[in-house]
């Protein structure tokens, strides 16, 4: 039965059937939003971590990490509940939109990129701050040196990110609804196709994420090993 | 180190005769996902347990999956709710036999104040009015015996679903309902299901046509007539009827 589904999935593939083309770019799009949305938004506060003290600061921190660990589907439900219509935010309108989806998955990647990028900016030696800061060099100076000090550890931290949001179902699900052309990604359609017995058509969409993932892991040990 | 092993194999064989002794005296049926979500099947293993003390364990699919579980043996009951793909299901030799059991009706659910104004009138000129007033109606799309149905109506109404108007949101009865409730559209549900999520939803039912019945069959799987006989028996007898009496809104039994 795998064989036959492998076969009938490389077929699939090759068919150029617009239904599973509109389901790769989507998902790509969501999750390639939700990266750099993250990205931005995860440097901007591991800055912000890094120069300032403020009082709870630590409990922030450990929130952040506790973040890296919650489970999707949880924050699935948290966004469901924060836009229910007749809920905090449910005049927006959002759930059950591609919108949805890029929130519940900026929440999932944004507290990793928080995490690598603070600890990578920590390990940065703090006489190497001294000496730059007296040779007349300001935060924003030393902002731009870490950034090309760690640049490997930043590609690193975004192709983690893009591989755990891209290959998540739980929240997607619950906050995007799995709508055709619209909500439904690689993942969710997986879940769907089995649901319908379609077992050829989710080894062959299970076959794409499986090569997305591929290409971001050989992207970034290539670019790991280039670096050494 | 080696305690925290012990207690890990101690887990693992607790569970495996756990599970080994529900496996002994339980049966697996594959349900449509409205017998799930409607809550009827919890409500049935509990009865039958309290008086049969045998678990009925039921997996929740959509009806065509439901067959293909049952296709592959993996369970040794099917309930089911498409006529065509059932008398398949049995002219391939994967049943011996099918007990059309219960039935509900389907209907039409819509925002409370029906924004297209279709409150009573034929499904057919309802399900126009819809995509001419400019609102959105949510299909299933997972083929399962609601959105057969539903494409069989379509088909017999001449009524093109295209993505100007109808949304498939590829889910279960519940979640497809939620989410037209959540977009302010249209779905094609049935009753019961619709009943259990009334007090979640600002919907009502707008079309309800008694012609539009929803019967539900249990089919035995081939080979699995020995174990199933006392199942079949009680669903197909007085006792479910007495069941659904006391259990089930919007369920009516057949026999």
């Amino acid at each position: 039965m795998i064989l036959e589904g492998i076969i009938s999935s490389v077929k699939l593939l090759f068919s150029f059937d617009s239904y599973v083309y509109e389901i790769i770019f989507l998902s790509l799009l969501i999750s390639a939003v939700s990266t750099l949305l993250s990205l931005v938004v995860g440097l901007v506060i591991s800055f912000f971590l890094y120069f300032y003290n403020f009082p709870l600061k630590k409990i922030f921190l450990s929130l952040v990490n506790l973040g890296m660990g919650v489970p999707p589907v949880i924050v699935g439900l948290f966004i469901v509940l924060l836009f229910w219509r007749g809920g905090v935010f449910g005049d927006f309108e959002i759930l059950y939109t591609p919108y949805a989806m890029i929130i519940a998955q900026f929440l999932i990647a944004c507290p990793m990129v928080i995490g690598f990028a603070y600890s990578s900016f920590k390990s940065f030696p703090e006489d190497y701050k001294i000496q730059i800061y007296a040779l007349g060099a300001g935060k924003k100076d030393l902002i731009s040196l870490i950034i090309r000090e760690k640049r490997v550890l930043f590609v690193t931290t975004l192709m983690a990110a893009f591989g755990s949001v891209i290959s998540e179902v739980g929240a997607s699900l619950m906050v995007g609804g799995n709508i055709k052309g619209y909500t439904r990604v690689l993942t969710t359609s997986i879940v769907l196709e089995t649901s319908m017995g379609y077992f050829d058509r989710a080894i062959a969409l299970s076959i794409i994420l499986l090569i997305i993932a591929f290409v971001i892991n050989y992207i970034l040990t290539h670019i790991q090993e280039k670096v050494r | 180190m080696k305690y925290k092993k012990i207690l890990f194999l101690q887990l693992a064989f607790c569970l495996f005769f756990n599970v080994h002794a529900t496996a002994r005296d339980s049966l697996k049926i594959a349900v449509t996902t409205s017998f799930v979500d409607s809550g009827l099947a919890d409500s049935l293993a509990k009865y039958y347990y309290d008086r049969y003390k045998k678990r009925l364990f039921f997996i929740s699919a959509g009806t065509s999956k439901t067959l293909k579980l049952g296709e592959k043996k993996e369970v040794s009951l099917v309930i089911a709710h498409n006529q065509q793909l059932e008398e398949d299901f049995i002219k391939n030799g994967y049943s011996s036999k099918r007990v059309p059991f219960m039935y509900n009706f389907f209907v039409m659910a819509g925002p409370d104040d029906d924004p297209a104004g279709i409150s009573g009138l034929p499904l057919k000129d309802a399900l126009l009015k819809i995509k001419q007033t400019g609102n959105k109606y949510i299909s299933r799309g997972d083929r399962s015996g609601t959105h057969l149905k539903e494409m069989e109506l379509f088909k017999r109404y001449n009524i093109i679903a295209d993505k100007s108007w109808v949304l498939e949101s590829g889910t279960g009865m519940g979640q497809t309902l939620l989410i037209a409730y959540q977009k302010r559209a249209y779905t094609f549900a049935d009753e019961a299901t619709f009943d259990k999520f009334k007090d979640k939803l600002k919907m009502r039912i707008v079309v309800r046509d008694e012609s539009l019945k929803n019967i539900y069959s249990l089919l035995v799987v081939s080979g699995f007539e020995k174990e199933t006989a006392q199942v079949v028996e009680f669903f197909s007898g007085s006792q479910f009827r007495e069941f659904l009496k006391k259990e089930a809104r919007f369920f009516y039994p057949i026999n």
